[in-house]
């Protein structure tokens, strides 16, 4: 088995090679390679969702997916200066829809992938945040977060200008 | 931190990166009893960055852990008590690594023993903390502990009874469950411990570690950078043991971060089952209540005892009970050991009482808040012989009540179905815990402030309550007050950050340091002036003397020059705060929560669906507006609802370690959440210095009453198990592992 493999991949727009040893995940590489330490580990079995990133668009749990299997994806985290990742970590800071701010990372990306694969209504993307823990109980106020990102990005839809 | 901090500044000890540093992994037991017979490393030799495995045989001279019985070993070798428990930490020098150690190691068991011996050997001498000398236990039952209360006799008043209702109502064990789980990261140099943890009361830690590994309290330094959550379960001493260890071992920095399946193994909160029998009259006043209150402890006693306590008077509050026999039995189990959790004690109680007030209401034809009503306690009242008065129970509070009952009871919106039904919960939890704290504040030239305050935030907002009141008694800028996080080398002694104290108490102790920053710049300011310290008065936040004013930051500059400070030192503690003696009585605060519920279900075995949540809850003077008071209302509720619905922890199964999941917990999502309104009454009547009291606990308990009320009127019959359990759908057992 070869101890370790080069992986390419795109992180937040930035085209990047990374050499990892065999087994990491994509949760690792991000944190420990790259230096992205805004997405946070936690349960190590894909079901909290703290650790959400996208990958290609697509809402992933980063502790389970290799980085291996990240190889020539587009990964976005909640360091992106993406549009619409920063529109919803904006909000969420502005509705202070945080308690202790372990979750929301993962919060922010999984909103931010409903929201950039077309969902418009604050009900669809609320339907997406099955996979995401908030132990605090700040769901009213992400709920609020959520109807401020969607707004935003509806105006900026029409208006054509950053949400 | 600085009050102002956002998300992306917050420091966690998972971010925490040491040069050299080493990583380990936790390895657990398969087995409940038999012992480990043998663990080889062969198979990790020489692979992966493998450093070495830390063992029973290792830490073997050092003392038993607890923070009230001594009796649980950092790890166990020959003697096993529950599926789950840490047996050995592998090390290397990546994650990754230890990772690959850990499913490497080779145990081997004994013969399992038969279910019938009991947890805890007769003859152990067990060790009791000094405080603790009240604990009543029965090793050979295993009883850890037991607790009676009586007032009356009961028997008499029974006999007058007109109604007499009786039940068993049973919870099952809930699992902490912060988002971040539990970790540290230890150093040992120069006969030195330097730990960074996740824990909630690093003083605490301090001094168990201290004892455990027999080191001077001096040589132990913890320190807690931001904390992901902890709602009870980053109390006392968890994941720092085992880093310690290894650490001393390997001689070299080492990581521990648990995940979150391993973290629930390391403590849960209690299973109960509750016996309650009330006698009301006939106008349907309480006269009468007998309890038994068993809580299942675990394989060890870890805060058992005072959860039991707690969980005993819990029978008897909020009402006016003329007699009453509550009887609490502890008892040890081959299961994960159960400690403190948000309302400790009060959840598995509360809700059995609330249900018979329900049944009690419909029996005599009464509103079920008007029955309520008609037995709270008013402020005043002694509701538990030798413990504090009800004083939350106050017009303000009952008005409030009164006004969220008649909305929602009179109309139940949001229902798309006939079958709905309406609960409302009451329910009166102990907070405070012991009330000694300390602060120091560093006041510059510039007015800014840096507070040493050993209270551990972790989203509840202490710290910005903490600048709060620095930046209002020295009428200083808010934006330049700075909370430093607890560094127990450095900030000054706190008991813990828990019981929903440190508002009240570190709040005291923060009072006085300003105080005592006031006082030295009347000193240095008149001898600035040249008069007598008598003649300079503090006035709207300056200091005035001889027709001028000065700002203190003017003083500091000319006493100490441009860069200098002055330090200002408060306490609070059991003996009363820096300027007034006075000891608190206990609990040092109760908490008053209501909450009203709406479910709805389609036929009777279906799923209840929550339509609505209302709660009431009785601060007493709100301080942080922001990001305390709100989220832990509505954090407490949700929490609440989930205990009630659906939330339970089932038993390790005897699957390879690190294979126990959290998916089947099945905690509260979005999805979950109804429309949510909460009501915070603010009438001065909290003990604290501005009418203040803790709050974020007790909504758990009305919230878990109301929502099971609602239920039990959905369905016309009461509930006796909590969650109703309509959620748990999941497979147990090799399915979920994969």
């Amino acid at each position: 088995m070869k101890a370790s493999e080069t992986v390419n991949l795109t992180v937040n727009a930035d085209p990047t090679e990374v050499r990892v040893p065999v087994g990491t995940t994509l949760a690792e590489l991000l944190r420990d390679s790259l230096g992205l330490r805004r997405t946070k580990v936690a349960c190590w079995e894909g079901v909290c969702g703290a650790c959400t990133v996208l990958m290609d668009g697509a809402p992933a749990a980063s502790c389970s997916v290799l980085a291996h299997d990240a190889h020539e994806r587009e990964i976005l985290t909640a360091e992106a200066t993406d549009p619409i990742v920063t529109a919803v970590s904006r909000a969420f800071e502005e509705v202070r829809a945080y308690q202790c701010g372990f979750c929301t990372a993962g919060f922010i990306m999984a909103i931010a992938g409903a929201l950039r694969d077309g969902r418009t209504s604050e009900a669809e993307v609320l339907g997406t945040l099955d996979a995401n823990y908030c132990r605090c109980g700040t769901y009213p106020r992400i709920k609020q977060a959520v109807a401020l990102a969607v707004a935003r990005v509806a105006r900026s839809a029409e208006g054509g200008e950053s949400p | 931190m600085t009050v102002a901090m956002g998300l992306a500044d917050y420091e966690f000890l998972d971010d925490l990166v040491f040069p050299e540093m080493l990583f380990s992994r936790l390895v657990t037991s398969q087995r409940a009893s038999g012992g480990v017979v043998s663990l080889s490393d062969t198979d990790c030799r020489g692979r992966d960055g493998y450093v070495g495995v830390v063992t029973a045989e290792d830490v073997a001279s050092s003392a038993l852990l607890g923070s009230i019985v001594y009796d649980r070993p950092i790890l166990a070798g020959r003697d096993l008590r529950y599926v789950g428990e840490p047996i050995a930490v592998v090390v290397a020098r990546t994650a990754l690594g230890a990772d690959l150690a850990a499913g490497r190691l080779t145990v081997t068991y004994g013969e399992p023993t038969q279910p019938s011996v009991t947890v805890h050997a007769a003859d152990a001498p067990y060790v009791v903390a000094e405080d603790w000398s009240r604990l009543d236990p029965s090793w050979a039952e295993d009883i850890c502990h037991r607790t009676r209360l009586r007032r009356a006799d009961t028997a008499s008043a029974f006999a007058r009874a007109h109604l007499v209702l009786e039940g068993t109502y049973d919870s099952d064990p809930l699992a902490q469950l912060s988002v971040e789980p539990h970790g540290a990261i230890a150093q040992w140099r120069g006969g030195e411990l330097r730990i960074w943890s996740t824990c909630q009361h690093p003083f605490a830690v301090r001094q168990e570690l201290s004892r455990v590994f027999r080191l001077p309290l001096s040589k132990v330094r913890i320190s807690v950078p931001r904390i992901g959550g902890g709602f009870g379960g980053k109390s006392w001493t968890r994941a720092e043991p085992y880093a310690v260890a290894a650490a001393m071992k390997f001689g070299q920095t080492v990581k521990l971060m648990l995940r979150s399946g391993d973290s629930a193994l390391i403590t849960r909160r209690h299973p109960g089952s509750v016996f309650l029998r009330t006698g009301f009259a006939e106008n349907g006043e309480i006269i009468a209540r007998e309890a038994r209150i068993e809580l299942d402890t675990g394989a060890y006693a870890d805060s058992g005892p005072r959860v039991l306590e707690v969980a005993t008077a819990a029978a008897v509050v909020p009402y006016r009970v003329p007699a009453y026999d509550v009887e609490g039995i502890l008892r040890f189990s081959r299961s994960v050991p159960s400690g403190a959790m948000r309302a400790i004690g009060s959840p598995q109680v509360q809700w059995a009482v609330e249900m018979q007030m329900n049944e009690a209401a419909s029996r005599l034809g009464v509103d079920p808040w008007q029955l309520r009503r008609t037995n709270l306690a008013g402020p005043g009242e002694v509701m538990v012989d030798g413990r504090r008065t009800a004083d939350p129970v106050t017009p303000e509070i009952i008005a409030a009540i009164d006004e969220v009952w008649r909305q929602t009871s009179d109309r139940p919106t949001g229902a798309t179905t006939d079958n709905v039904g309406v609960g409302i919960g009451l329910a009166m939890t102990a907070g405070g815990a012991s009330p000694a704290s300390t602060a120091v504040l560093k006041l510059a030239g510039d007015e800014s402030v840096a507070v040493l305050a050993g209270s551990s935030d972790m989203g509840q907002g202490s710290h910005r309550t903490i600048a709060q009141i620095v930046a209002g008694e020295l009428a200083v800028d808010l934006e330049g007050v700075v909370v430093r996080p607890a560094d127990t080398a450095y900030t000054p002694f706190d008991y813990s950050t828990g019981a929903s104290r440190s508002t009240m108490f570190m709040g005291a102790a923060v009072r006085e340091a300003c105080h005592d920053l006031i006082e030295q710049a009347r000193t240095l300011c008149a001898r600035m002036v040249g008069v007598a310290r008598e003649d300079v008065e503090w006035q709207n936040g300056l200091l005035r003397v001889a027709g001028q004013s000065f700002g203190l930051g003017q003083v500091v500059i000319a006493a100490f020059g441009p860069g200098g400070e002055l330090i200002g030192r408060g306490w609070s503690s059991r003996f009363g705060t820096n300027r007034e003696a006075g000891v608190p009585t206990s609990p040092v605060f109760w908490e008053l929560s209501a909450a009203v519920a709406v479910v709805e279900t389609t036929d009777l075995v279906g799923e209840p669906r929550l339509v609505r949540l209302s709660v009431v809850g009785a601060p007493g003077r709100v301080i942080n507006r922001l990001d305390g008071v709100g989220g832990q209302e509505e954090g407490g509720a949700i929490m609440g609802l989930g205990a009630a619905l659906f939330e339970s922890m089932r038993d390790p199964w005897e699957g390879p370690p690190g294979s126990y999941s959290i998916r089947p917990l099945r905690v509260p999502l979005m999805r979950d959440v109804p429309p949510l309104a909460t009501h915070t009454v603010e009438d001065g009547s909290g003990p604290g210095q501005a009418g203040e009291r803790g709050i974020g606990e007790c909504s758990v308990v009305a919230s878990m009453a109301a929502v099971l009320g609602a239920c039990a009127d959905a369905f016309g019959a009461p509930i006796t198990r909590a969650p109703v359990g309509f959620f748990r759908d999941q497979p147990i057992g090799d399915e979920e592992s994969k």
